[in-house]
């Protein structure tokens, strides 16, 4: 079992799923605020949050941002990531995630108090007092 | 300055102090001496603890390098408690020296150095019985 | 033990890095820890695929509580185990350091350096020099035996070389108890010509060790062991050396010392001491011992609250030319038992028993071959008490018996018992009173009447052949210095002691005292203080205070003030300067066979001129014939990673069996491996 960092590369065009149990529109600035188990989806990547705000570009023609609060999860094929908050930023591709953040896959995890993942280069960036368990393959 | 007595009725020293020393003849000899001087304790107000250390100097040493005389060094260190309690009401030091003569057979110069050895506990006892009657006053 | 394989290692950083090539890159403040080994770098990256920590500098890494290793790169394992260390240094337990400009772990047990300085010597910059350090092609440092092996090692002073081993093996310092040479000493006497000491300590186990001193001069060959054991119960420790040497007619000549002590049950204590030479001059030629006659002995004793029990066996033997073993008590036993009891809670009764016997090989008559045994028997009732304005009454009751059984003597009966009454009474006045500031003056005036009978037969003396007066001793029923001889007829003691406490930390006492006799039964000599119907003046003076200084004085003068006997001790320990002074003033008594007066000065002192350096000196002078006994000097230099030690000693004796002897002692020892001990005060620092 290795830590693939890398695999957090994501295709940011792909169609935004989301659902949730209530659904309200916020009609001053068009932005639209789902509450309740929200899941957003989009391609292989799961974000799951209680509140996430949908902020669309001026035209209302698509997503500029997601804004995901009280205990986010990010999920990317063999990857997960948690942390209080996350935003993720469609049109740059990025997502920044604040509060006890903890990348883990299988046995080896990494904590910080932010992390912001960059979904073209599939860098992740973590600061603050990381800690990492670097889970040696068997041999020292 | 006058003189008042150590013993006046009011503070009462005779039998006051329990005395522990070592476990060997000095340390014997050392607590008979100074429970003569102040009197075995019935029911003790203070304890004091005592240690000893003692050592020999040459003398008087002839062209052929006899040694004819040896000093007998003593130091009592103690500690002045109330009885059966932690806290130190004073401690300090005694020290002195008796000597012997190194020129008769060898019984006599063992028993010379032992007859020393009883001397000196005996006179520091004596040195330790002033230091507690300098104290009188602040035991009550 | 090694550490468990899967044990993750725990890194913490400022930051870090996920890149998609599967490496982490964790940079500000990194910190690895693994197990007992702790590394902190500027920045670490991780390589999950190799498994390889690639670490730039500035790198520390901490090892258990003795080993730091400072370096500039390293490829290193997760675990800190395996991997290279490049511009490495390595500080063992805070002193010695080494130098490599490439340290490779091989695994957890051992570590290699390649092209290294060692050494504990302080650095001060990059061009100083140490004191001294050890170049090597290569070091080996086995961390599980604590062992530093050097390949093609130079050892140079002041970057001056000064020898070449191809292979050195020397103790981490923190080993305890590590086998290796101990301090080499470079000696020269006037007798045994110029030689070196070097000792080797080997420890045995835990609880066992050997230390093997050979001892090579122009003029001996010499080996000299120490072997220590402990035991649950006890110790024991066995010294001794073995010589071949040209000064005497012997061609092998040696000496044993062992002593022991243990506990046994029932708070027994048994303590042994074994001394034994081959030939008489031995020990004083080589200086093992001032004693001029060996006793070795067997004792066994206890000590309880209100009784003690001691008995021993003594075996003498005698170095010296002016007196024969034969007709000296070679063989002494003796058993002795006191016991304290209350008898009805009034007053105390100290009740003792005791038999001295000894025995001399000589079947001669008379004093220089009879044997005695005295077996003596005491009750002592004594009671004290307060009344009046706090006067001290005390009544004393004694009733004294010694039986002798002498052989070979025709002057003394065969046996006889002696029975000796006492009585006394003493009366003493403590009185204290406070001064200006706090000083407290305590003022004791006591009397003393003493009886006992005038007259008593007349018994072998082997004990009192010696007369001493003190303060310990002035109301003594019995003032001579053993139980044989019986001091006689009624007597009075008077005298007076004063003490003043300064409460600045000053203390002064003076205690006087003499006796008046009933009669003078002549039994003691001139110059002992107890002679004469009214003996001489005892007066013992002392002068103390808090910071070290302390002076005693005891004299025994007449009316007028003709001093007997004078003996001063003057002392003074501060932080730099300690010393400690007496004089001896003995006037000639041809009664105690003493035909010349004795007055001697001693003096010796030590003084730390400042962090490094430190000199001694003793001094020894004889003011009646005018002449220096013996004296020396010494100086010392240390610091965190040498300490040097100059000492030059002269005998000035003169006489048949003893020459002087000039004796020269030089000793190096390199600090900073585990038998070289610890240097923190010492150590100097950079300005």
């Amino acid at each position: 079992q290795q830590l693939q960092f890398g695999g957090m590369q994501q295709d940011t065009d792909a169609p935004v799923e989301v659902t949730s149990d209530q659904l309200s529109i916020n009609q001053t600035d068009g932005s639209a605020t789902f509450t309740g188990n929200v899941i957003v989806g989009q391609g292989e990547m799961r974000l799951s949050a209680q509140r996430v705000v949908v902020i669309y570009t001026e035209d209302q023609s698509e997503i500029e941002q997601m804004l995901a609060f009280g205990g986010v999860t990010l999920v990317n094929g063999p990857e997960a990531a948690e942390a209080d908050e996350a935003d993720y930023t469609l049109s740059t591709g990025t997502v920044l995630m604040r509060g006890n953040v903890v990348v883990t896959q299988g046995p080896s995890a990494v904590s910080a108090d932010r992390m912001t993942v960059d979904l073209e280069t599939g860098t992740a960036q973590l600061d603050g007092r990381v800690r990492t368990l670097l889970q040696s393959s068997g041999q020292n | 300055c006058q003189f008042a007595p150590v013993y006046s009725d009011r503070n009462d020293l005779w039998g006051a102090f329990a005395f522990t020393a070592p476990k060997n003849r000095l340390g014997f000899v050392l607590k008979q001496r100074l429970e003569d001087r102040m009197g075995q304790p019935q029911s003790p107000r203070y304890d004091v603890a005592l240690s000893l250390s003692n050592s020999l100097q040459r003398n008087a040493i002839t062209a052929d390098g006899t040694t004819t005389r040896f000093k007998v060094f003593g130091t009592v260190s103690y500690t002045l408690k109330p009885f059966q309690t932690k806290t130190v009401l004073h401690n300090g030091t005694v020290n002195s020296f008796t000597s012997y003569s190194n020129t008769g057979t060898t019984v006599a110069n063992t028993t010379a150095r032992q007859d020393a050895s009883d001397r000196l506990m005996s006179l520091l006892a004596d040195q330790l019985v002033a230091r507690l009657y300098a104290l009188g006053p602040s035991l009550t | 033990q090694e550490a468990s394989p899967d044990l993750p290692a725990t890194l913490i950083a400022d930051s870090v890095t996920l890149s998609r090539d599967n490496t982490l890159t964790a940079s500000g403040n990194v910190e690895i820890l693994y197990d007992t080994t702790r590394l902190r770098a500027a920045s670490v990256r991780y390589d999950q695929r190799t498994d390889t920590l690639a670490i730039t500098g500035p790198i520390t890494v901490i090892e258990g509580d003795s080993t730091i290793i400072l370096a500039d790169s390293a490829d290193l394992s997760p675990s800190l185990q395996t991997g290279i260390l490049r511009g490495a240094r390595v500080v063992f337990d805070q002193q010695l350091q080494v130098a490599a400009n490439r340290l490779e772990k091989v695994n957890a047990r051992y570590t290699q350096m390649n092209k290294i300085a060692a050494s504990s010597c302080q650095v001060c910059g990059p061009n100083d020099v140490p004191l001294w350090q050890i170049r090597a092609r290569r070091l080996v440092h086995d961390v599980e035996e604590k062992q530093l092996y050097f390949d093609d090692a130079t050892f140079r002073i002041f970057d001056v070389p000064v020898f070449y081993l191809p292979r050195l093996r020397l103790p981490d310092p923190s080993l305890k108890r590590a086998r290796g040479f101990l301090t080499p000493v470079v000696t020269s006497t006037s007798l045994l010509g110029f030689g070196l000491k070097l000792p080797y300590f080997i420890p045995i186990g835990d609880h066992k060790d050997l230390t093997l001193t050979p001892y090579i001069s122009t003029k001996t060959r010499t080996l000299e062991f120490r072997y220590r054991q402990a035991f649950r119960t006890g110790r024991i420790e066995i010294n001794g050396a073995v010589s071949r040497d040209n000064l005497t007619a012997d061609d092998m000549r040696g000496y044993l010392f062992a002593n022991g002590s243990f506990a046994l049950a029932g708070d027994f204590n048994l303590s042994f001491d074994i001394e034994t030479v081959t030939e008489d001059t031995y020990l004083r030629n080589y200086d093992y011992t001032s004693k001029s006659r060996l006793d070795s002995r067997i004792s066994v004793t206890r000590t309880r609250d209100t009784d003690h029990f001691e008995a021993n066996l003594i075996y003498f033997e005698s170095l010296r030319n002016d007196e024969v073993n034969q007709t000296l008590p070679s063989i002494v036993g003796n058993a002795q038992y006191m016991k304290r009891v209350r008898p009805l809670g009034f007053g105390t009764l100290d009740l003792s028993a005791e038999v001295l016997s000894l025995h001399r090989e000589s079947e001669t008559d008379g004093i220089s071959g009879r044997d005695v045994t005295r077996t003596s028997a005491a009750a002592h009732w004594h009671n004290t008490a307060v009344f009046g304005p706090g006067l001290l009454a005390r009544a004393d009751l004694a009733l004294y018996v010694d039986h002798f059984d002498t052989v070979q003597d025709s002057n003394f009966e065969s046996s006889q018992t002696r029975v000796t009454p006492y009585a006394a009474a003493e009366l003493r006045w403590p009185v204290a009173s406070t001064g200006v500031g706090g000083v407290r003056h305590v003022l004791e005036p006591f009397a003393q009447v003493v009886w006992t009978q005038d007259s008593t037969d007349d018994v072998p003396v082997e004990e009192s052949t010696s007369q001493e007066l003190d303060e310990g001793n002035l109301f003594a029923f019995n003032r001579s210095v053993g139980q044989d001889q019986i001091e006689l007829g009624g007597r009075a003691t008077l005298g007076l002691s004063y003490t003043r406490y300064d409460p600045r930390g000053w203390s002064i006492g003076l205690t006087m005292g003499r006796s008046l006799r009933q009669e003078d039964y002549g039994q003691f000599t001139r110059t002992s203080g107890l002679a004469g119907q009214t003996t001489d003046w005892l007066a013992a003076f002392s002068l103390k205070n808090d910071n070290g200084l302390s002076l005693i004085n005891r004299a025994i003068f007449d009316d007028s003030f003709s001093v007997r006997r004078s003996e001063t001790e003057l002392r003074y320990s501060g932080k730099k300067f300690s010393m400690s002074s007496g004089y001896i003033w003995l006037a000639r008594d041809a009664q105690a066979n003493r035909e010349i007066s004795v007055s001697e000065w001693i003096a010796s002192t030590d003084y730390q001129i400042n962090k490094h350096w430190s000199t001694s000196a003793d001094w020894r002078y004889d003011s009646v014939f005018e002449r220096t006994q013996n004296a020396g000097l010494g100086l010392k230099y240390r610091n965190e990673c040498i300490e040097m030690g100059l000492s030059l000693s002269r005998r000035f004796t003169s006489s048949a069996s003893l020459e002087p002897d000039t004796k020269l002692d030089l000793s190096v020892a390199l600090k900073g491996f585990s038998t070289g001990g610890r240097a923190g005060q010492y150590a100097h620092t950079c300005n």
